[in-house]
């Protein structure tokens, strides 16, 4: 416990810092700002704003990038509550029950129990993230290369839960990440992988021109002609607070969302989404007044608001213990580490001890700054709607250009960063999803390493995978997952869980 | 043609013919052993994952309901991947702040998005914002005059 206060003491002076509190308030204002633009997802705005972090130090970089993340878990709620309009996946189930509040009237109450639920499980979880980090990074030091690439199949096949498509759509995205990761020098041979003689690609597809090409891009496109009215509910936000009745039925339901969210966050393909989903379902079985659920029940903002913000800081832990990232946007993390020369990894606590609790310590400080930006300046986020996206789309594209260019500054990796529109593009038109491409093309290469270590050190007998207890276990999760994946039943349920997401 | 998942045809086919061409640009490497894995293993299985995969999607694209493919919007795809070449071939003649001007008008006017007096002010205030924010803030070493000068 002592060991726990210091490392967030030190967390804390350098999350304190002026100029880490400084990209801290960037990333939360940044956040909310997408998260009330609808079209416009975390995923997309890490993707163009990473290489711009290049220029920063690792430590102001990543905390601005995680700010976004949860900032967008705050805004999405806003927009969910006061336009029936949620700006994130994770806040759609929300909208719902938020933005029948605000049509009875009661639009600050909600706002207001959708915030204070988020603080409270972004403080818990970050707290649970602290605790558990270093007990899982000791964990993990058992574990060997077969352990770590069983670890990465069922990350990838949990990834195909996630997308809220086709599962074997899904599955061909894998094969595909994979695949383009691979591309460049094979780093135990020297021998030159699929580049067909274009000298750039000797150092293989580089991350950002795929990830902008690929969410980036299309965004812009499909949003191009995506209809601008939105009915912003003129609601007088006067009663900023939720009476004691309210209350009293929102804070069970924040600490149960907490529990859900922080849970989910850690399994592979986890994260907020998912948590937000579970929440509602778990709030409506339990409720004394189900029937209210679809009529304003505030459990319905509690629960999901909580387990979406709770979910989103523990879905870091897999990735600071494992540097195995569990969804999308921890992969794009992943990549801004990578970038700095920051390896993802159970070591990171022992090499970058600033970082990494900095980074833990500054989601405290800006889960606080998020409170404060969404609560009385909340009519400055609405007037934002009123700005039609068509005159945002130029900008947009304007920083994918400079983004994709300042990695290398090379406008080859601009023209790479086209090629993966057009994927995108096909991609976005044909229905299959981007997540679980992204998700592998940063696992592929670690894959094949542990894979090829794996063999070296079984003498090429593969059955070792599924001999060793721990990796056999966690194989046997992944293949049950896949079952369940294919099972009639499962599928209806699926469907049905994304059918308002698509 | 009563059935027939036209995004499942057109995805699943594209899927293959990348796994394909990872296939054939695969085939000159050294597979290697199972104990010792050549550099050619891992991408040429990767590879036919992706085909077979590819292949299954737009077979069983054919049985299924009939559906259309959903239409591109090839005049905006088009303009944007101008305004993109623009950026690419642009910037070192044009410099940032001409160059971005240009995406803009090659962007907003060919989406028919923007009208002209719009492409002037949100291109005008964008160079503005992207040099002070990119150059002189971050240092992205890009031009801000081209070699027209």
């Amino acid at each position: 416990m002592g060991e726990l206060l210091s490392h967030l003491q030190l967390g804390l002076s350098v999350a304190g810092s002026p100029v880490n509190l400084f990209y801290c308030l960037v990333g939360a204002l940044a956040g909310t700002l997408i998260g009330v633009l609808p079209g416009l997802g975390p995923v997309t705005t890490v993707a163009m704003l990473l290489p711009i972090t290049y220029y920063l130090d690792p430590t102001s970089a990543l905390i601005m990038l995680a700010g976004i993340y949860y900032g967008a878990q705050y805004g999405g709620s806003t927009t969910a509550i006061l336009v029936n309009m949620p700006g994130e996946n994770s806040s759609v189930v929300t909208a719902i029950d938020g933005y029948q509040m605000a049509r009875k009237g009661r639009a600050g109450a909600a706002l207001a129990v959708a915030a204070l639920a988020s603080l409270f499980a972004g403080c818990v979880a970050t707290f649970g993230l602290a605790g558990a980090a270093p007990i899982m990074a000791k964990l993990v030091l058992v574990f060997g290369a077969p352990e770590y690439f069983a670890l990465m199949v069922l990350g990838l096949v949990a990834s195909i839960a996630m997308a809220n498509g086709d599962p074997l759509k899904a599955i061909a995205m894998i094969a595909l990440g994979i695949l383009l990761s691979l591309v460049g020098t094979d780093p135990s041979s020297g021998l030159l992988r699929m580049t067909m003689g274009i000298p750039e690609l000797v150092d293989g597809v580089d991350f950002v021109p795929l990830a902008i090409g690929l969410f980036a891009v299309p965004e812009i496109l499909a949003n191009l002609r995506a209809p601008q009215e939105h009915g912003v509910l003129q609601s007088k936000l006067k009663d900023l607070w939720p009476n004691r009745k309210e209350a009293s039925r929102a804070w069970p339901a924040a600490v149960r969302g907490t529990i859900i969210g922080s849970v989910l966050g850690i399994l592979p393909g986890g994260g907020a989404t998912l948590a937000s989903f579970i929440s509602y379902t778990t709030e409506k079985k339990l409720s004394r007044y189900p029937k209210e659920f679809g009529q304003g029940a505030v459990e319905g903002v509690a629960g999901p608001e909580a387990a979406n913000n709770a979910g989103a800081q523990t879905s870091f832990i897999p990735l600071l213990t494992l540097g195995i990232p569990g969804n999308a946007l921890m992969a794009l993390l992943a990549g801004a580490m990578t970038l700095h020369g920051i390896q993802p990894g159970p070591l990171v606590m022992t090499s970058n001890p600033d970082l990494f609790w900095g980074l833990i310590a500054s989601m405290w400080i800006g889960n606080l700054m998020l409170v404060v930006i969404n609560l009385p300046l909340i009519g400055i986020w609405v007037s934002m709607l009123k700005i039609p996206y068509r005159l945002f789309g130029p900008a947009l594209l304007v920083f994918c250009c400079i983004g994709a260019f300042s990695v290398n500054n090379s406008g080859f990796d601009v023209l790479m960063m086209m090629a993966f529109s057009l994927l995108g593009y096909a991609m976005m038109k044909w229905k299959f999803e981007a997540a679980p491409l992204v998700l592998a093309f940063v696992l592929g290469p670690m894959m094949e390493d542990n894979l090829r270590r794996t063999l070296l050190l079984a003498h090429g007998d593969a059955s070792v995978l599924v001999t060793r207890p721990i990796s056999a276990g966690i194989l046997l999760v992944a293949v049950a997952v896949l079952v369940l994946l294919a099972l009639p039943a499962i599928r209806r349920g699926r469907k049905a869980a994304f059918v308002e997401e698509t | 043609m009563r059935n027939g998942n036209w995004s499942d045809i057109y995805g699943g086919l594209g899927v293959a013919a990348l796994g394909l061409l990872a296939l054939w640009l695969c085939l000159p490497l050294p597979m290697g052993t199972l104990r010792n894995m050549g550099a050619g293993l891992f991408p040429f299985l990767a590879g036919g994952i992706v085909a077979a995969i590819g292949v299954a999607i737009a077979a069983r694209g054919i049985f299924r309901p009939h559906a259309v493919a959903e239409t591109w919007d090839v005049r905006s795809f088009v303009s944007v991947c101008g305004a993109i070449a623009l950026f690419v071939f642009g910037l070192d003649r044009l410099g940032l702040p001409l160059t971005i001007l240009g995406m803009v008008a090659v962007g907003g006017l060919g989406t028919g998005t923007l009208s002209l007096l719009e492409v002037l002010i949100v291109g005008g205030a964008l160079a503005l914002i992207c040099t002070i924010g990119f150059v002189v803030l971050l240092g992205v070493p890009m031009p801000l005059m081209g070699a027209w000068r």
